[in-house]
């Protein structure tokens, strides 16, 4: 404990120390020190690189690491959005500077709507078509980029395999995937030829499941351009009205209302559904068909499989069925003859005894609890309905 | 100068106001030590596979004759219901004279894969209220579903009418195909058995993502920049870690049962529509006639208020009420208001209906 606070407190200063520099530098810019001189020149971008980003992400990674592990997935998810958020803050910032440099009046809306226009590009997938995970799922944060770890921990090939040949085969090359349909329909043939058509069917499948999370990301792209639109449109209105938004948080939480705003305009669109659907559909089928590939290599090498394994745990779920049914049945039976005996106690204690007729055939239906159970078992509904038809007959005010 | 909507020094501002929380929280983060979780003292009474019956100790002389049991839902962990001391649904019970038991169903391996709804609502809750029953000397309980333990509630009370005495639902699925049911809608196009048949037990991630694509931008950014103002106060970054800890916190979901809920509730709709069977028995709600307390958040974005609301019109009791609180799934566990309001109501029901 001692250990990683002190760890703490040494990478904070790191930071702060960063921080200073870059304060200095953006104070130079602001207008209270004078700048804005220098349009293009911010201090924390170089080459359209975020400085500021980068400095975040490094100095995150590092210091989370001296975090107690409790606390490490917590502290990786504020850096993430602190980078969303600093990135936010620098193209804001960029926006103001060249409305406002070197004294020139500029129009803020079509500035604005230039800015915004560049952030939507910068956050979609035209940028890097061929990751469907960069820009807009980075930038923000949003499912995507939750799916790609979900996606990759279901497969049983590495991620980076499933990178390649979603990043580096397919969507790079737009001729690529109509090649590999064409191959994929060329009958298998000699000695490897089941292989072949496994192999086949897994290229097929594979390209089904870029499909889907190429066709699901391009929608959540479409959201990332409703919501700034929506957040032009209510810029818009408070530069009419001569209102103030005020600072970064209340711009950030004003992209958070725009974006929820047009996600929910998306979710209310049959599409939605359909395509997420798909995407799990999908991702299931080629999972599927893998694991009957490794459970084929593994019967090869003689190793327990999956599949074994199910068939052993069902077995073992049905024999405890079974075993429960029979001890029910068996605590019926017990009820049923403590029933009987004390009822023949009752009857002996009120002197009717002598009217029973079978007293040794009584001794052998005992034995055989088949006979004595049925008609009992016949009669408990009969009593539970009776009690239900009495307690309703109760007059009792409906609250609800 | 020009006037724009954004103001340049306070959006420096900002940005380095952030950086110095960043920083600062760093610092915090590595002195919070352990993030406990569930404030009440209880003791298993009852085990059984990975389920623990557990009973909370009785904070009043002379509590309540009838125990209460409270089903939770298969999905995310029981500890929300006793999250800390100031947000404790169950405490609030015990402090109202309530003796309170609780089911953990545990973490669910592959060796629970093949487990079905009537496994659970016939043999586990059965055997539980089995136990209460007869630890109490008494024929029938009270019993409180929450989420779809709720909807687990409603079922046994309508197979095993004779053990329940008074039946509370919180937050619970009825009607799983009303307009507003995202989840209802975004369940209608899965491919639930091939799901199953791939993966087994549902992973908890997978639950995860779900949910969270619900309302993405405040789950996964604005939560955070939230959290980044409680850094430097110790306290309620603890509260925020504990939620953290079980939103994230999801068990799998055994296959089988997984399998039937997603087919029989969220995509046949047989609750209401008729034709549900557990155990090969039939399960009508017009066969609950105990009466019914139905709690519902009326800003629930994973169980929309109309989905609760619902029980109203298809249940077979005639003593029926319902609780509208103004505010989410997780709220009515957790807020401020719900601990004024949420366990008192549940207990002047019940003692109004205990003679």
């Amino acid at each position: 404990m001692a250990d990683s606070s002190q760890s703490a407190e040494a990478w904070t200063r790191v930071w702060l120390d960063a921080q200073k520099q870059f304060l200095g530098a953006w104070q130079q810019l602001s207008p209270a020190g004078g700048g804005f001189q220098t349009p293009g020149a911010l201090p924390f971008s170089a080459g359209g690189t975020s400085l500021w980003g980068q400095a975040l992400d490094q100095w995150s990674r590092m210091a989370t690491l001296a975090l107690p592990t409790e606390t490490q997935d917590v502290a990786g998810r504020l850096a993430g959005l602190g980078r969303s958020y600093l990135q936010m803050g620098e193209t804001f910032w960029h926006m103001l500077q060249q409305t406002q440099s070197a004294g020139v009046v500029t129009d803020w809306q079509a500035l604005m709507n230039q800015g915004l226009e560049q952030l939507g590009k910068a956050s979609s997938l035209g940028e890097t078509p061929s990751d469907p995970w960069c820009g807009f799922a980075t930038l923000w944060g949003l499912p995507v980029d939750t799916w790609k770890r979900i996606g990759v921990s279901l497969s049983p090939f590495p991620g980076e395999l499933e990178k390649a040949l979603r990043g580096g085969g397919v969507g790079e090359t737009p001729g690529i995937p109509a090649t590999l349909e064409h191959l994929l329909g060329l009958p298998p043939l000699g000695y490897t030829r089941e292989l072949q058509e496994q192999v086949q069917e897994w290229t097929r499948l594979s390209l089904e499941y870029v499909r889907a999370v190429q066709a699901f990301t391009r929608l959540l792209a479409k959201v990332a351009q409703r919501a700034l639109e929506l957040m032009g449109e209510r810029l818009t209105e408070l530069s009419c009205q001569g209102e103030s938004l005020g600072g970064l948080r209340a711009a950030y939480d004003l992209w958070i209302d725009c974006g929820e705003a047009a996600y929910a305009e998306t979710l209310a669109t049959p599409e939605f559904p359909a395509l997420q659907a798909e995407l799990v559909n999908a991702l299931m089928r080629l999972k599927y068909h893998e694991q009957r590939m490794v459970e084929e290599v593994m019967t090869g090498l003689n190793m327990p499989t999956r599949q074994e394994l199910d068939t052993s745990h069902k077995r073992v779920y049905e024999l405890r069925r079974e075993l429960r049914d029979l001890q029910a049945s068996m605590q019926t039976m017990t009820s049923l003859d403590e029933l009987r005996d004390q009822l023949e106690e009752l009857r002996d204690k009120i002197g009717t005894t002598p009217r029973r007729v079978v007293p040794a055939t009584g001794r052998s239906a005992k034995k055989t609890g088949v006979t004595r159970k049925m008609p009992a078992r016949k009669k408990a509904p009969v009593k539970a309905a009776g009690r239900a038809s009495t307690r309703r007959a109760k007059p009792k005010s409906r609250k609800g | 100068m020009i006037q724009t909507p954004l103001q340049p020094q306070r959006i420096l501002d900002d940005a380095l106001e952030f950086n110095r929380k960043l920083a600062a929280g760093l610092n915090s983060l590595s002195q919070l030590g352990e993030i406990s979780v569930g404030a009440s003292p209880k003791e298993a009474v009852y085990a059984e596979d990975k389920l623990v019956l557990y009973r909370y100790r009785p904070r009043v002389d002379r509590p309540a004759k009838t125990p209460l049991l409270i089903v939770y839902a298969l999905v995310n962990r029981p500890y929300m219901a006793d999250l800390q001391e100031d947000r404790s649904l169950i405490r609030g019970l015990l402090d109202s004279g309530e003796d309170v038991y609780l089911i953990d169903w545990g973490y669910p391996d592959a060796a629970d894969r093949f487990l079905q709804l009537d496994d659970y609502i016939n043999g586990y809750i059965h055997r539980c209220v089995d136990y209460v029953c007869k630890q109490h000397g008494m024929r029938r309980i009270n019993l409180l579903g929450i989420c779809q333990g709720g909807t687990f509630g409603l079922c046994y009370t309508a197979l095993h009418p004779e053990r329940v005495r008074n039946l509370i639902t919180m937050v619970t699925p009825v009607d799983f195909h009303t307009a507003n049911n995202t989840l209802g809608q975004w369940a209608q196009g899965l491919d639930v058995d091939l799901l199953v048949d791939t993966v087994g037990n549902v992973p908890g991630e997978l639950l995860n993502w779900t949910f969270l694509s619900l309302k993405p931008f405040r789950l996964t950014g604005q939560k955070y920049a939230d959290m980044a103002d409680m850094l430097d106060d110790p306290k309620k970054l603890k509260n925020f870690l504990r939620m953290e800890k079980w939103i994230f916190d999801s068990p799998d979901q055994p296959g089988e049962v997984f399998r039937q809920f997603i087919k029989y509730f969220y995509q046949q709709n047989r609750l209401v529509t008729g034709g549900l069977e557990i155990g090969a028995r039939p399960v009508s709600l017009q066969q609950i006639t105990v009466p019914v307390l139905n709690i519902y958040a009326t800003q629930d974005h994973l169980v929309p208020a109309e989905s609760s609301i619902a029980l109203g019109k298809h249940l077979g009791t005639s003593d029926y009420s319902t609780i509208a609180f103004q505010g989410g799934h997780i709220g009515i566990y957790v807020s401020g208001r719900a601990q004024k309001e949420i366990p008192p109501a549940i207990a002047r029901w019940l003692q109004d209906r205990s003679s």
